[in-house]
């Protein structure tokens, strides 16, 4: 009996080791792209370059996060690039008529009035999240191309680029910045809220039952979402150093690709904020060792999805040989 | 000539029968260990029904899944009319003429019960425009087997558990099977319907000459129908019965557990727990209206565990689900002489809690276990601090050693029996607080007598002052085995009150059905929702 019961331990131990080295595809690909590139380029190690793929993918990986819990809890959010279209704008403009401060908080505000415009538009009204946010991505980037007029808008004073691009130990303010949303969505996502999602995206049905509140959670994502567009875009007028309504048009797809690429489900329900870091990572790394390469720009896009695809098929084919292995020892620790 | 087909000619004929199916050493392992069937032999005879028993996970879906190539066994053989076959893949199998109704029923819901059971046809092109006409009047001509079939033109996913299984049947009728196996294909159905559709099996296996392998929980449905019965234990055949041998009910009990179980008069795993007196009423609703439901009235007392029955479509369902504050209703619900308000959210925090037998419908099958039963008590924590992950293992582990769940709190459940998933589910809804009111949704849908009769001794157990249960179930047998008093219900209201000990199975069933007659839900077919 007691060795019986030692046993079973064993079995569920490597079960759940197999449940860890099942998520180790993306991570593991991504240190190979380091490595290979790391000895294939000089530059491509050196401190400067990683802060640079890092400040170049800030603003991306923060929306990421938001797409990310959005991903989990099976929804999408499409406006996002509305969002930075119109933050970017709206941001100069208010910025060069009032100050830096007040243009930040309207940046913010802004972001969290677009989520709440969608997630009441999907929680409440009812409508599918992708045609939702599809709607209200093409209502802000019009807003955005409106108020820009003809000509893009120039920042008049410098404060608000020279405080993101600031760098106390050689890493700029705005890694800081993804670093802190990076944690936030972390910790938010092993929250009863956080855990909230996982539940709604995996069977919302049994969500319900368990009394989740469905809709709030839900809300909340999308809020958090807009928040975090709102605060990519504040990023991205900086590096700018102005307005264009053109910004952000592929930022859904790109944050959705983070995601997906690290291991979050398109379905619901699965993946983590570290997966979609993981994914964001290997997408910065490719992009910059690209051009290290000195690989024609038309073609990088080709190959960037190439990498997405080849990313996602190797996740996949992991999580099948792994989690059938976790399923029969998981089996194997129940019988007696 | 090998040594096995000599054999086989030797008994070609046992009986007056012609042998259809033979199966040798059927052996089947998940790598690395799970031993899902060990050295299996079996023989089917054209025109005979074989019951197939066994707990969940004994290994009959394993063996059916074989039979229909949906799984390749790991050794053994199979002959088919007299030649060894190996059987490669689901068409193969059609092809064969073996046709299975599953336990998961795979219907696409959107499309309807005509288009279901003509969409894989050979004589349906696939590029050609589908004909509806043609396929209406193929599944009218099938459809006349089934007793009550659902019309063909009504969408599956509007259709009850009952009328799905009933397409699902009728589908596989269509490629003219030889063979027809039954994987809990009725475990939904009441006991009206099962009969029928028994008796629809009985008049296939004589007139259509059709071998039928019957996969059930149900002891008493083998012993009445079938010729014989095999009882698998652990992927072992423990218990075979010959076409002549009378068997009787304790022997297959005591062949499926493995231990000895005491039955009563009815055949029934008798559950230990004394009837209550009646204690102060504790949920009194009234004029409860929902939808085409209502207005129902009636009262649960202190320790009572109060039985609904009726068949699909009754309204006890929704009535169910209306307390439990899934559904929007008029009326008043009053629970410890306070007003229910609100969603489930509210209702869960004075511990009023919705089981379901619909396992899909309650668990996160990707979850282990813990976090299945830490999930309807997240939001008993503020919402932005961290899941208690402790916590929750320690309840489960609780869960899991007080109502001898086989399974580790860190388990993934999707690994756990249908059995142990469902005393996952109940187990938890138990523990959840006191007082209590537990609403249970037909939760013994699917699960072995075994499982069944344990979650029945756990409800007995548990009715002390501080709980209240309900129970909807279309099995009268449940309700003869747990309930102190039993509503039945028929066309969304309440037809009678029944006490203890006036519960019979014999008198719910004729109530319900004779009530439900007249109101004409058999006639349009009994609907959910």
């Amino acid at each position: 009996m007691a060795t019986e019961i030692a046993e079973a331990r064993v079995h569920l131990r490597r079960a759940t080791l197999l449940q860890y080295i099942q998520r180790l595809a993306v991570p593991f690909l991504l240190i190979m792209f380091i490595v290979y590139l790391g000895f294939s380029n000089a530059t491509f190690i050196t401190p400067a370059n990683l802060v640079s793929i890092a400040s170049s993918i800030a603003p991306i990986a923060i929306v990421a996060m938001g797409m990310a819990l959005l991903l989990i809890s099976g929804n999408f959010d499409l406006s996002v690039g509305g969002v930075g279209a119109l933050g970017v704008v709206a941001g100069s403009l208010v910025i060069n008529h009032t100050n830096t401060l007040v243009g930040v908080l309207m940046l913010i505000v802004m972001g969290l009035v677009c989520g709440a415009i969608n997630g009441f538009l999907v929680t409440v009204v009812g409508i599918n999240s992708l045609v939702a946010t599809l709607g209200t991505g093409y209502i802000w980037s019009g807003v955005a191309y409106v108020l820009a007029g003809s000509s893009p808008i120039i920042l008049k004073s410098n404060a608000l680029p020279n405080f993101i691009t600031f760098a106390p130990a050689g890493v700029q303010v705005s890694v800081l910045i993804a670093v802190a949303v990076i944690v936030a969505a972390y910790f938010y996502s092993r929250t009863v809220m956080g855990y909230s999602l996982y539940a709604i995206g995996s069977n919302k049905e049994a969500a319900k039952l368990a009394g989740i509140p469905v809709r709030t959670a839900t809300f909340l994502a999308f809020v958090l979402t807009g928040l975090f567009a709102g605060v990519a875009s504040i990023i991205t007028v900086a590096y700018i150093g102005g307005g264009v309504p053109e910004t952000g048009t592929e930022w859904p797809l790109e944050a959705i690709a983070a995601a997906v690429v690290g291991g979050v489900s398109i379905t619901g329900g699965e993946g983590s904020i570290w997966a979609a870091v993981v994914g964001m990572a290997l997408i910065g790394v490719v992009q910059n060792g690209l051009v290290l390469l000195n690989i024609n720009s038309n073609l990088q896009t080709v190959v960037l999805g190439i990498i997405i695809i080849v990313a996602v098929a190797t996740d996949v084919r992991f999580r099948q040989r792994f989690g059938e292995m976790v399923t029969s020892v998981g089996q194997k620790s129940l019988k007696e | 000539m090998t040594m096995q087909e000599s054999q086989w000619v030797e008994s070609k004929f046992v009986g007056g029968m012609e042998l259809l199916l033979k199966i040798v050493d059927m052996t089947k392992i998940y790598p690395p260990h799970l031993e899902a069937l060990v050295d299996v032999n079996l023989v089917i005879h054209t025109g005979e029904i074989v019951a197939l028993l066994g707990a969940n996970g004994a290994g009959k879906s394993t063996l059916a899944k074989i039979l229909t190539g949906a799984e390749m066994p790991t050794r053994g053989h199979i002959y088919w009319r007299g030649k060894e076959v190996h059987i490669t893949s689901t068409r193969a199998a059609t092809e064969l003429g073996i046709a299975i109704v599953f336990q998961e029923l795979n219907l696409l819901p959107d499309l309807t019960a005509a288009e279901n059971v003509a969409i894989g046809l050979r004589n349906m092109h696939p590029f050609l425009l589908f004909s509806r006409k043609k396929a209406e009047a193929l599944y009218n001509e099938m459809a006349s087997l089934v007793p009550s079939p659902p019309k063909p033109d009504i969408k599956v996913k509007w259709m009850s558990v009952a009328e799905r299984q009933k397409v699902a049947v009728i589908r596989a009728l269509v490629h003219n099977p030889k063979l027809l196996i039954i994987d809990e294909g009725t475990s939904s159905w009441n006991l009206g319907e099962r009969y029928e559709f028994q008796q629809v099996l009985q008049r296939l296996a004589k007139q259509k000459k059709l071998s039928i392998i019957y996969i059930t929980h149900f002891i008493d449905d083998a012993l009445r129908v079938t010729s014989r019965a095999v009882v698998l234990r652990d992927g072992r055949k423990v218990l075979e019965t010959g076409p002549d041998s009378n068997y009787a009910y304790d022997d297959i009990v005591t062949a499926l557990s493995g231990t000895e179980q005491r039955t009563n008069v009815e055949g029934f795993v008798t559950v230990a727990g004394k009837p209550r007196p009646n204690g102060k009423p504790v949920l009194k609703v009234e004029n409860l209206m929902i939808g085409g439901v209502g207005p129902v009235s009636f009262t649960v007392n202190e320790g009572e565990c109060v039985g609904f029955y009726g068949y699909p479509g009754c309204g006890a369902v929704e009535v169910l689900e209306a307390i439990a504050g899934l559904k929007p209703y008029k009326g008043s619900v009053i629970w410890r002489g306070e007003q229910l308000r609100g969603g489930v959210y509210k209702r869960l925090r004075k511990n009023v809690i919705f089981c379901t037998g619909d396992r899909g419908r309650q668990l996160i099958t990707r979850w282990p276990v813990y976090l299945n039963v830490g999930l309807p008590r997240f939001f008993r924590n503020r919402p932005f601090v961290p899941v208690k992950h402790r916590m929750f293992e320690h309840i489960a582990s609780y869960v899991i050693q007080k109502f001898r769940i086989k399974g580790y709190p860190r388990t993934n459940i999707g690994a756990l029996s249908g059995g142990n998933q469902q005393k996952v589910v109940v187990g938890s809804g138990i523990e959840i607080g006191r007082p209590l009111l537990l609403l249970g949704d037909d939760i013994t849908r699917g699960i072995d007598v075994i499982a069944r009769s344990e979650i029945h001794q756990l409800l007995r157990q548990m009715l002390e002052d501080e709980v209240a249960v309900i129970l909807w179930s279309t099995d009268p047998n449940e309700m003869v085995e747990v309930c102190d008093r039993v509503y039945i219900f028929a066309q969304g209201r309440v037809i009678i009150e029944l006490p203890r000990d006036e519960i019979t199975a014999e008198r719910l069933e004729y109530v319900a059905r004779t009530r439900s007659l007249k109101q004409g839900v058999l006639k349009n077919g009994d609907r959910d929702s």
